[in-house]
């Protein structure tokens, strides 16, 4: 009797990477609306930096500069990961999601320090708007980026437990892809409050 | 090979699921592929969980009790919206003084709108697609069961902290500032629910299709939840961009914003048009879903009323319209080009609709009543909503807007019930007194005509919007307004009744008593634990049980 080849597998759906695409989409808006409203304050402010910033508040640049460029870097250690798995380079893969994860932290500490050295108050300067606006944008940013780094903690997770095989990468995608949209986050909030003020 | 996920079926087994124009995956696919586990898709009912009812309903990833948990609370919901609407309507028409507290008027006005958009239609609509959609689309399971049943409790405890948060003087004009900052975050929670909702329903459709079954083939309720959910993915979000602003305010500065009385201007654009045309987009879906199916024929043109739908989900986008960018949002060019829009996708819809009813004679049912009434009501809502910025006119700020709302979500809201009455059978298992629904249709028509439509002319004569401190002589029209609120929670208490007593005493209703065009017609009532007990082969048409019907 002659014996067929087993019938291919049937085409995999990328749940996790759909669902992932959607949420970032939905962040996306998230983004977009703090901004408006945060560029359309501004705006109403007199629309200049002098009208709007508070006298006397330092933004510490270096850090706000190297956040992002960290964040740069991370979006490219999670690519790194994924390209990794594909290859079946398990090693490298490893490598590449604790780099991710001590980037994401690194990014949280840098925020933090800017918080800290930035020296403004909610309620102070009175009747200056400014710092509600400041931190609602860098606060949920940060709350996006602590959920990132849960995110890659699960991911790192099932990858130790087998789960990401060259075949298999959906979840280590879907984490790139949010990181992707982190950074993109990210570059648009240090753009609008820590270059244009 | 060992077929994936327990999905294990003889290929000779022949039921209503191998239909005639859907032939057999070549693969010997099963239906669908899911990382669900099985223990998720394959919960079992509430009256066989060896863990008693009550953790069994509390810990479900079923789908199908969870689309049921979020349509009897938001029901509930519902009733309590229509009940708060009916006594400012009967505080409107009072002259001799009030009955409600003068200071409390503002905040029913916003719970009322809140509630009704989303406590009620929203978590209905959407609850009835989490049921829904998985089977009519062939999924054992619906997307990301666990975060579908963690929405629907969130959604609930932020609704009760939102209801609590109004109680104890917060919400927006609210003079409790700890009530106040309860209700920014119920708020946020609440929207945070439906957003994970909407996140799972629109996965299930564009990830877990049956076999074949191309996103043009899905069926119309479908096709408009899933519109309906990526477009709240792409509105909500600037809704709680708002609230964030706004709790930081209201909590630690109180630099921006105008505190407790001015927020109610930066969120009240969720309730108002263009936005509040996407909470009722599933009425499109709903109606082109049951007309073919009482005509006994195919839609005339389904891909025309996929676009309709489409459109209608696009002209939903309210997001632009907030008061930050838009203090004076009546002179927008796009919202009136939009506005002006909008009346366009219901009467493609209904124009579909009276094509295919008038090639053939329909069988009168409940499903089909409170399907052509809500989308008669969603047209009349859209045509007004395409005056109310003609400057002459003067309707901005009048109750014009508020019998708007009424016609486009309470029209959302018959479409819900209409669903109810059309999928109970399959819910339960068991058949509903159509009877009783359909004069239960026709009296919900009627109960939001006269709900609504005092307040059109009212509108017209400049009644204003949200208060009761006004003098135009128009209390008559008010109070037949507050008896139309009135009979239409009746109305959604008596279809709740109706389908619970059919629930426990109707006749079994066998798989498909309506003579169902789509898949969720070809397993048996109520569904088994992973929703089809057999595989299913390739779909090749939007009606693969009427090309069943048609081939034999």
């Amino acid at each position: 009797m002659l014996a067929l080849p087993p019938a291919p597998a049937p085409p995999r759906p990328r749940l996790l990477l759909v669902g992932t695409a959607l949420v970032c989409a939905a962040g996306s808006m998230l983004f977009t609306g703090l901004l408006a409203i945060y560029l359309q304050a501004r705006e109403t402010a007199g629309g200049t930096t002098a009208a709007w910033f508070p006298r006397g508040v330092q933004v510490p640049e270096i850090a706000a500069n190297i956040l992002v460029i960290t964040m740069i870097g991370a979006v490219i250690v999670a690519s790194w990961a994924v390209y990794a798995v594909r290859r079946g380079a398990r090693t490298d893969a490893y490598v590449a999601l604790a780099a991710l994860a001590i980037f994401g932290i690194a990014v949280l500490n840098a925020q933090v320090y800017i918080w800290r050295q930035m020296k403004v108050g909610l309620l102070k300067p009175a009747g200056q708007p400014f710092p509600l606006y400041f931190y609602s944008t860098t606060g949920t940013l940060f709350a996006a980026l602590l959920t990132g780094i849960v995110f890659t903690a699960v991911v790192v997770f099932r990858t130790l437990g087998g789960h990401s095989t060259p075949k298999d990468s959906e979840g280590l995608m879907a984490l790139t892809l949010y990181w992707y949209f982190l950074a993109a986050a990210t570059v648009a909030v240090w753009f609008v409050v820590y270059v244009n003020k | 090979m060992a077929p994936r996920d327990g999905c294990v079926e003889s290929a000779a087994t022949s039921d209503r699921l191998l239909v005639a124009r859907v032939r057999r995956n070549p693969v010997g696919a099963p239906m669908t592929i899911t990382e669900t586990r099985p223990e998720t898709a394959d919960a079992g009912d509430s009256t066989t969980d060896p863990r008693g009812v009550v953790v069994g309903w509390v810990t479900t990833g079923d789908h199908k009790r969870i689309g049921r948990l979020y349509i009897a609370a938001s029901l509930a919901f519902i009733a309590g919206a229509l009940v708060i609407s009916c006594l400012l309507g009967f505080e409107r028409a009072s002259t001799s003084g009030t009955f409600l507290r003068a200071d409390s008027i503002g905040q029913l006005f916003s719970l009322s709108s809140i509630g009704a958009v989303f406590l009620g239609v929203v978590p209905l609509l959407i609850g009835i697609a989490v049921y829904v959609v998985p089977l009519q689309v062939g999924a054992r399971t619906i997307a990301y069961p666990r975060a579908a049943a963690a929405s629907f409790w969130v959604w609930l405890i932020g609704s009760g902290m939102l209801i609590v948060a109004y109680a104890a003087n917060g919400g927006p004009g609210g003079g409790k500032e700890s009530a106040v900052d309860l209700f920014t975050l119920a708020y946020g929670l609440v929207l945070l629910g439906l957003l994970t909702a909407a996140v799972c329903v629109a996965s299930t459709v564009l990830v877990l299709r049956a076999p074949g079954m191309r996103l043009e083939m899905v069926p119309a309720f479908t096709w408009a939840s899933l519109v309906q959910a990526v477009m709240l993915l792409l509105t909500v979000p600037v809704l709680l961009a708002n609230l964030i602003y706004l709790y930081v305010d209201h909590r630690y500065a109180r630099s921006a914003f105008g505190g407790n009385f001015g927020m109610g201007a930066y969120i009240a654009w969720a309730t108002r048009q263009p936005q509040t045309y996407l909470y009722a987009v599933p009425v499109l879906g709903f109606v082109a879903e049951v007309v073919p199916v009482f005509a006994r024929a195919r839609l005339a043109m389904h891909s025309v009323v996929l676009f309709a739908i489409g459109l209608a989900g696009l002209l939903g986008f309210g997001a632009f319209t907030q008061a930050q960018f838009a203090a004076g949002y009546s002179h927008q060019a796009l919202n009136i080009i939009m506005s002006l829009a909008a009346p366009v996708p219901p009467l493609l819809v209904l124009g579909v609709c009276a094509l295919t009813l008038r090639a053939h004679r329909p069988k009168l049912a409940a499903p089909l009543v409170f399907g052509l009434t809500a989308a008669v009501m969603y047209l009349a809502g859209t045509a007004m909503g395409a005056f109310t910025f003609f400057p002459k006119l003067h309707l901005v700020n009048t109750v014009w807007e508020e019998a708007h709302f009424d016609y486009v979500v309470f029209g959302g809201l018959l479409a819900g019930l209409g669903a109810l009455t059309y999928w109970a059978p399959k819910m339960s298992g068991r058949l509903v007194a159509d009877r009783r629904l359909l004069g239960l249709g026709l009296l919900g028509f009627v109960a939001l005509a006269a709900f609504a439509l005092p307040q059109v002319i009212n509108g017209i004569i400049h009644q204003p919007l949200a208060t009761v401190d006004f003098t135009t002589g128009n209390e008559p029209l008010n109070l037949v307004s507050g008896i139309g609120a009135v009979v239409l929670a009746l109305v959604v208490l008596g279809v709740a009744a109706v389908i619970l007593n059919g629930a426990r005493r109707g006749d079994e209703s066998g798989a498909d008593p309506w003579g169902g065009h789509t898949l969720e017609w070809a397993t048996t009532s109520p569904p088994p634990p992973a929703n089809f007990s057999q595989p299913i082969g390739v779909v090749e048409s939007e009606r693969p049980l009427l090309d069943q019907q048609e081939g034999s």
